[in-house]
């Protein structure tokens, strides 16, 4: 067992863990931070993505020990009170209809948005080509992305 | 013939400042790159030590090792804990290829989708 220090939305935790222990263990089980969710486990369906240092990271193929002093960001640290652009939009749209995937969709397409304020439509899909929603919602997951771009910006350019 | 130079360093300027089709397709290859890549290769390129391999080459990048990132992206790794497919189109594969033969300190020549063809042909 080795303690590390994880900064996560905005305050230091001491773990104490193993080094290969996936970051998608240690918020679930450690933490309690049960919004990242357990997918796939090899990296393929986006459903446990979080932001490190920014940027779109999948939890569970990631050991523990490679964090380091990046900062690490879950759906729970997303916003203060819910209220992230993406957040809102995500309801005024009605995207979920399971869920599962929603807290990954929602932390790759609030880090589309810190990189390319007003993404095309194909550079929504891109992005976002790593979250698999079993529910199809793929749809009104692109139109909460640029709802959320329209309330970013005051616009939205879709060339 | 002041005119005339003048004309032709205007459009020299102009060309120059256009995007390459490198440009281009890197700029594509680096947000293919956040979305399927990042997590294991990490945004240095560097990968994970004992988990997941280094994408940084020190030597000029081969023919052999750009078709052998074609088969990995394509068909995944033939170990059971190695890399998974990637479900990517042709275009795609050429873009994110394009992207790590020419970030970080890695410099390769533009591959096309008609190369990545010829590639694939002469498995």
């Amino acid at each position: 067992m080795v303690q590390y220090p994880l900064k996560i939305n905005d305050k230091i935790y001491f773990i104490n863990s193993e080094p290969d222990k996936p970051l998608l263990w240690v918020l679930r089980d450690n933490l309690k931070l049960y919004g990242t969710k357990y997918g796939c486990g090899i990296g393929q369906c986006g459903a446990c993505t979080v932001h490190l240092d920014g940027m779109p990271m999948r939890s569970c193929c990631l050991p523990i020990d490679s964090v380091g002093d990046k900062s690490i960001t879950t759906i729970e640290g997303l916003s203060q009170q819910s209220n992230h652009p993406i957040q809102i939009a995500w309801e005024e749209e009605d995207v979920p209809q399971c869920g599962y995937c929603q807290a990954g969709q929602i932390m790759s397409a609030a880090a589309l948005l810190e990189r390319i304020p007003n993404p095309s439509d194909k550079q929504i899909e891109r992005a976002m080509k790593g979250n698999i929603c079993r529910c199809g919602t793929y749809s009104r997951i692109q139109n909460a992305i640029k709802s959320a771009a329209k309330k970013i910006n005051g616009f939205y350019d879709d060339e | 013939m002041k005119h005339c130079s003048l004309i032709l360093s205007s459009l020299f300027a102009l060309t120059a400042c256009q995007p390459t089709a490198k440009d281009k397709s890197m700029a594509i290859g680096k947000e293919i790159y956040i979305a399927n890549c990042i997590t294991c290769h990490q945004p240095d390129g560097n990968g994970i030590t004992g988990v997941y391999p280094s994408l940084l080459k020190s030597n000029k990048i081969s023919l052999f090792q750009t078709k052998r990132a074609i088969q990995l992206i394509t068909y995944g790794s033939p170990f059971e804990a190695g890399m998974k497919p990637m479900h990517l189109s042709e275009k795609e594969i050429v873009d994110v290829i394009n992207y790590i033969q020419n970030t970080w300190k890695n410099n390769a020549p533009l591959l096309t989708k008609s190369e990545l063809k010829e590639l694939k042909n002469s498995w």
